[in-house]
């Protein structure tokens, strides 16, 4: 390879036929006379524009099918005229240097074109460096490197898994899932679809040493609240915002609240004939008795201590490490809402209060459940109550801006749609140009991880088999067919 | 375009000592190739390929000054037309047109074309390559043979020995790289006319250029051959100009045809000969013809011997076997495109010439640009 140009940290590098690099791929410019190397990875592949190549061409395709023969080439220049032809021009972009052996970020100096030279650059010289204390297998790279970063680099930190509908996200959430609860880690997933509840089974349906870690909850059947462990605030919130109580209703909401909890018998049931009872305009009354009757309906409320959940306790029962999976699967966005409302409520209060040290939120969808308020929320506040959450979507414009330019992990799945591309192209960890032209060409199960994960030095991986009931895979009406081809 | 490469060189022997073994050889080497759909191994005459190794061995570590402005700049053909080139010739008579008209045939249309280049300066001389294509119509299809890049080396100081091997005995005043290069041309070009010759029969061949020769030297003694060969086979050459230097007043004898868009011939060769017949040799009988509906008039020369009967005859077959887009033969056309060098082709020549035979290449700056810069006056500061 020898360097043809560059531009800020733009390089482009000319590559011959026989030097077998990909997008995605590191190169190292070695700089001899000054013994420093710059660190580029290559964003695209194009053929280097050779003098005379149309003419080539054209006089190739001109009469192709239609003129046959033969060349008698003694001095085997054909095989010249061939290399060139199949001369590849590498796109790169410049992500650090090595200065003496050490990392650097002074990237700023121009290797000579003359005394560099430029060789592919083994992957585990950068991995190397990602860390040894909480490490898992996040898949290997097209050379066949294993990449085992740390999980610490998810540790208060703000993450986005996204890409095209059967690229592989969920696939790649549930190996983060698995990993930091063998490595002793909480963590909620909110799962719209109940893919995850068998995360502890095998693909044979064998039960995996995961398994007592995964625990499955479905809103209204294990997954109920008595109101005391709510709060007001919490009640008022879901009432508000995920059932669109009028403001003066609130008010009414309150006192009736406030006198319940002065009596002590802050139940459901007098809750319910206190609204019947209250004085108050029949209008508000009847919109408080229409939410009354929703949250009764969802089952997520009850009475009885003995079936009411406690986080706290299940989070301190199983301190190897644990996965609660909200099961929220044909469930109504009214319901989610409200199971979305309570939980991460019920949660920043046990993280406030120090009952419980940190958490990681997976949260599928999220758009489908998360109100508009809660986004800025769990970028800041949450975040440093020890609130970290993944994002997961295939849909990039559901989440908002702020998110991506704050993440500070990002895993990115093929997308061809430009609209796509571009929305995901905000992210800060790096540069639009590599995300666009690699993402387009990512195929499924292969993802670009950027961020502190890979020590930002973004990397193309495969994505780790795993070997569970993933029940995220596409169910198709033709399955015997497909199985056949 | 499809095709197989084959490197092997045949022991043949040297062109000019032992004509006819070397022909016999390519006859065969021809023979299989028109007569066979696999094709056969093809061959160069050893003493070519033997001239082009020892010539560029002498240059082994030596800097080549490669042109960086070189794009495709095919050494051009060197007609034999610059001595005299205005006519006196009157209004042409629509009488003296003969019209044409297509008529089919199954006789086989092969084209020869060679190009050559200087691929950059020596310390002591330059290096050229040379390539040629036959391309052969028939039975509807088109194949082709092509030959090269074969490299070589000129001396700045050549001697007559240096292209003995390839039976060339230059003139003292041909001691130069120019005209070295056009004899080298020339002979390989020659070599390849004859060949076919040798192999085809009742055949139309067609040359690009003219059938002139100086009257002194070897040009003619080898133009006859070529044309003695086609006539024992019963072909008939037709060689087409594609730039004529011949002019009546200001104007291009081509411009004879302007006002006829239907194919055509005109017979100009009693008004050639006679005014140019003291410095040159006409082998051919010069006409200029448009060969298509409002296709382009070029100066075709028809061998001399030809009977006029048999000319017509094979103009009218010609026209109406072979494609002649725009006037031009889709052979000649297809041999011309097929042996022509574009910069791919001399930057692959120079990469090789610099890895097999360790000549190191050294850009040739341009004068004015290094000098003046973005100022200079001359084209290259604007590349």
């Amino acid at each position: 390879m020898k360097i043809l140009r560059k531009e800020g940290d733009d390089i482009q590098l000319l590559c011959f036929p026989e030097e077998n690099v990909a997008k995605g791929d590191y190169v190292l410019i070695h700089d001899v006379s000054s013994e420093r190397s710059l660190i580029a990875q290559i964003i695209d592949v194009q053929y280097a524009n050779i003098p005379g190549i149309l003419e080539d061409l054209l006089r190739d395709g001109i009469s192709e099918n239609a003129v046959t023969g033969n060349d008698v080439d003694p001095f085997k220049v054909a095989s010249q005229i061939e290399v060139l032809k199949d001369t590849r021009l590498l796109v790169a972009k410049i992500r650090g240097a090595l200065d003496h052996g050490r990392l650097s970020h002074e990237v700023s100096w121009l290797p000579s074109r003359t005394h560099s030279q430029v060789m592919a650059m083994p992957i585990g010289f950068l991995t190397d460096t990602l860390g040894s204390h909480h490490t898992f297998e996040l898949g290997s790279t097209c050379r066949s490197t294993i990449i085992r970063p740390d999980l610490t680099a998810l540790d208060g930190r703000l993450n986005i898994v996204t890409g095209r509908k059967g690229t592989g996200k969920s696939h790649l959430s549930k190996l983060l899932v698995t990993s930091l609860v063998n490595e002793g880690a909480p963590v909620v997933v909110l799962d719209v679809n109940g893919e995850y509840v068998n995360l502890g089974n095998g693909s044979d349906g064998r039960q995996m040493h995961a398994f007592p870690k995964i625990l499955s909850l479905i809103p209204g059947i294990n997954l109920r609240f008595n109101l005391s462990q709510v709060g007001l605030g919490t009640l008022l919130g879901i009432l508000v915002h995920a059932l669109a109580l009028p403001e003066n209703s609130a008010r009414v909401f309150t006192r009736i609240w406030h006198e319940l909890e002065q009596e002590n018998s802050l139940t459901m049931a007098a809750l319910g004939s206190a609204i019947v009872n209250f004085g108050c305009h029949d209008s508000i009354k009847d919109a408080l008795q229409a939410r009354f009757n929703t949250l009764e309906d969802s089952g997520l409320f009850s009475d009885d201590p003995r079936v009411s959940i406690r986080l706290e306790e299940v989070f301190r029962n199983h301190q190897s490490g644990c996965a609660l999976i909200v099961n929220m699967k044909n469930q109504h966005a009214t319901m989610r809402r409200i199971t979305v409302e309570l939980l991460i409520s019920k949660l920043t209060d046990l993280l406030s209060t120090q009952k419980l040290k940190a958490l990681f939120l997976f949260a599928e969808e999220a758009h489908l459940y998360l109100r508009e308020t809660y986004w800025d929320d769990i970028v800041t506040r949450m975040r440093h109550l020890g609130l970290f959450t993944t994002f997961v979507t295939n849909q990039p414009d559901t989440v908002q801006n702020s998110i991506y330019r704050q993440a500070d992990n990002v895993f990115l799945f093929n997308f061809s749609n430009d609209h796509d591309l571009e929305v995901v192209s905000k992210v800060a960890k790096v540069d639009a140009d590599t995300i666009k032209l690699i993402v387009r060409d990512l195929p499924p199960h292969r993802c670009l991880v950027v961020g502190d994960m890979v020590g930002n030095f973004p990397l193309v991986v495969n994505v780790k088999p795993l070997d569970v009931q993933t029940m995220g895979a596409t169910r198709y009406f033709f399955q015997d067919q497909l199985a056949a081809t | 375009m499809s095709r197989r490469t084959h490197q092997c060189v045949s022991a043949s022997t040297m062109l000019e000592r032992e004509p006819d073994n070397a022909f016999q050889q390519t006859q065969q080497t021809l023979s299989s190739f028109l007569q066979d759909d696999t094709l056969g191994i093809e061959t160069l005459p050893e003493s070519f390929v033997e001239f082009c190794q020892r010539s560029i061995k002498s240059t082994r570590g030596e800097f080549l000054y490669t042109d960086p402005l070189l794009t495709t700049t095919s050494s051009p053909r060197a007609e034999l037309e610059e001595e005299t080139s205005s006519l006196d010739l009157g209004e042409v008579d629509e009488h003296d047109i003969i019209p044409l008209t297509p008529k089919p045939s199954t006789k086989p249309v092969a084209a020869i074309d060679t190009s050559t280049i200087k691929l950059g300066e020596l310390e002591d001389g330059s290096l050229c390559a040379i390539r040629g294509a036959i391309v052969l119509l028939e039975n509807h299809r088109y194949r082709y043979i092509r030959y090269g890049p074969l490299v070589f080396s000129v001396s700045s100081f050549p001697t007559r020995d240096d292209f003995a091997q390839l039976g060339i005995t230059p003139a003292l005043n041909e001691l130069n790289v120019e005209c070295l290069l056009k004899r080298v041309r020339d002979t390989f070009e020659r070599w390849l006319q004859v060949s076919i010759n040798r192999t085809l029969r009742d055949a139309f061949v067609l040359l690009d250029g003219s059938l002139m020769a100086g009257t002194s030297g070897n040009s003619s003694r080898e133009l006859e051959r070529t044309l003695n060969a086609a006539r024992q086979a019963r072909n008939l050459i037709i060689a087409i100009s594609k730039n004529t230097k011949l002019r009546i007043g200001d104007k291009p004898i081509t411009n004879l045809l302007d006002t006829f868009k239907k194919p055509c011939l005109l017979d100009i060769d009693t008004q050639i000969v006679r005014q140019f017949s003291h410095s040159l040799r006409f082998l051919g009988r010069v006409f200029v013809g448009k060969l298509a509906n409002s296709g382009f008039p070029f100066r075709i020369d028809v061998d001399r011997n030809a009977e006029t009967e048999a000319i017509l005859d094979g103009f009218h077959e010609l026209i109406g076997t072979e494609i002649v887009d725009q006037g031009y033969p889709e052979t000649l056309r297809i041999a011309h495109i097929l042996s022509t060098f574009t910069a791919t082709d001399v930057l692959a020549i120079q990469a090789f010439a610099a890895s097999r035979f360790g000549i190191q290449l050294i850009p040739k700056t341009a004068l004015r640009r290094s000098l003046f810069g973005p100022f200079g006056t001359g084209w290259e500061s604007w590349h």
